[in-house]
């Protein structure tokens, strides 16, 4: 057997895994649709939960009790994280659409949307965690010090502070291990595909 | 639309397989053989008449297959040991056709066999170079050396 006789083995092979069952197309249309539907009822998602936040926030501020600054501030860090967070989530998943579909120019676009992910990944804390905890910190407080008078906090304060490190410390590292096993293997392996292709042209 | 994707589709169904067979994990090549078939339908519009259809069919498969969700790293070695006895096994003598294919195939890096498979399928230098975005020379250069290395494992 020589390398040409390949040819002929890899057209019996095909044949072979030709007793197949027919395609069936009303299935494909039907999870591109669902898929489709998916994604459009994420972004609105998004879009929603900020709507709803932004006119809560709005609203406490127009309708509710007078607030001390603290309160105030933690109002202010809600309402820019309503509208910043989204901002990101969407623009992190948006790549130039280009009809180019060489293996060469879609890793490239594939990486870039990993790399992409895993940088707001790894600073989740900067641009979600850390203000989100220090507008529960001003608005817990603040409520506090319009409650009972006093600017120190008492043990159930603390107790919901500390709750509150716990459950950002345990969503950080839940980002980060989805990070470890879910985007860098698929993004490695892209980069080592990406060097074989730069390295062939090299070559030659 | 310029050509009718269903019977595309049929014409080319059985290369579709034979490339999710090849690229997918154990057990999951229908998995990879669904997603090319979803993947395929939703760039239907980038298909060009100046191209070839195989030539398309491959771009589009080859891609969805690089990025799909791959074995984890513990898989991949258990995969290699089991390969490494293959070959040895190979040494030996009593091996299929198909079944040297698939050994020669499994050692290759993803740019090598893609290369391989679409030479196999007898798709010109152009086209594989218009697939994988590199130079017809880079790829003349690639098939050689697979040859070589071929014969060098498989015929001496």
């Amino acid at each position: 057997m020589n390398f040409e006789d390949l040819k002929e083995t890899w057209r019996s092979e095909m044949n072979t895994v030709d007793h197949i069952e027919a395609i069936n197309m009303d299935h494909i249309r039907q999870q591109a649709d669902t898929l489709d539907k998916q994604m459009l009822m994420s972004v609105r998602t998004e879009i929603f939960a900020c709507l709803v936040l932004l006119t809560g926030v709005v609203l406490a501020l127009v309708l509710g009790p007078a607030m001390n600054l603290a309160m105030q501030l933690s109002m202010a860090i809600m309402a820019f994280m309503s509208l910043y967070v989204p901002y990101r989530l969407i623009s992190a998943r948006r790549i130039s659409e280009d009809d180019n579909w060489t293996l060469a120019s879609r890793i490239n676009r594939e990486i870039e949307k990993l790399e992409r992910q895993s940088a707001l990944v790894d600073r989740v804390a900067a641009w979600y965690l850390a203000p989100l905890a220090l507008a529960i910190f001003l608005g817990s407080w603040g409520g506090h010090v319009q409650q009972t008078q006093s600017w120190v906090p008492d043990t159930s304060l603390l107790l919901y502070w500390g709750a509150v490190v716990l459950l950002g410390t345990g969503i950080l590292f839940y980002n980060r291990h989805n990070r470890r096993t879910r985007i860098q293997p698929v993004l490695d392996r892209l980069l080592n595909l990406r060097k074989e292709l730069e390295s062939d042209e090299r070559s030659t | 639309m310029s050509f009718d994707f269903e019977q595309t589709l049929a014409d080319n169904q059985s290369r579709i397989r034979a490339i999710a067979w090849h690229y997918a994990d154990v057990g999951h090549s229908d998995d990879l053989y669904q997603e090319i078939l979803l993947q395929l339908w939703r760039s239907r519009h980038s298909y060009k008449s100046r191209s070839s259809v195989s030539t398309w069919i491959y771009k589009v498969a080859l891609n969805t297959a690089f990025t799909f969700q791959r074995k984890s790293i513990r898989q991949r070695k258990i995969h290699e040991q089991a390969l490494s006895v293959s070959l040895s096994e190979h040494a030996e003598g009593g091996y299929s056709d198909g079944e040297i294919l698939g050994l020669f195939m499994q050692q290759l890096n993803d740019v090598d066999k893609s290369v391989l498979i679409m030479y196999l399928d007898g798709i010109p230098a152009a086209g594989i170079s218009e697939t994988l975005g590199l130079s017809a020379n880079a790829i003349n250069v690639r098939v050689n050396r697979l040859k070589s290395r071929f014969e060098e494992q498989f015929i001496s």
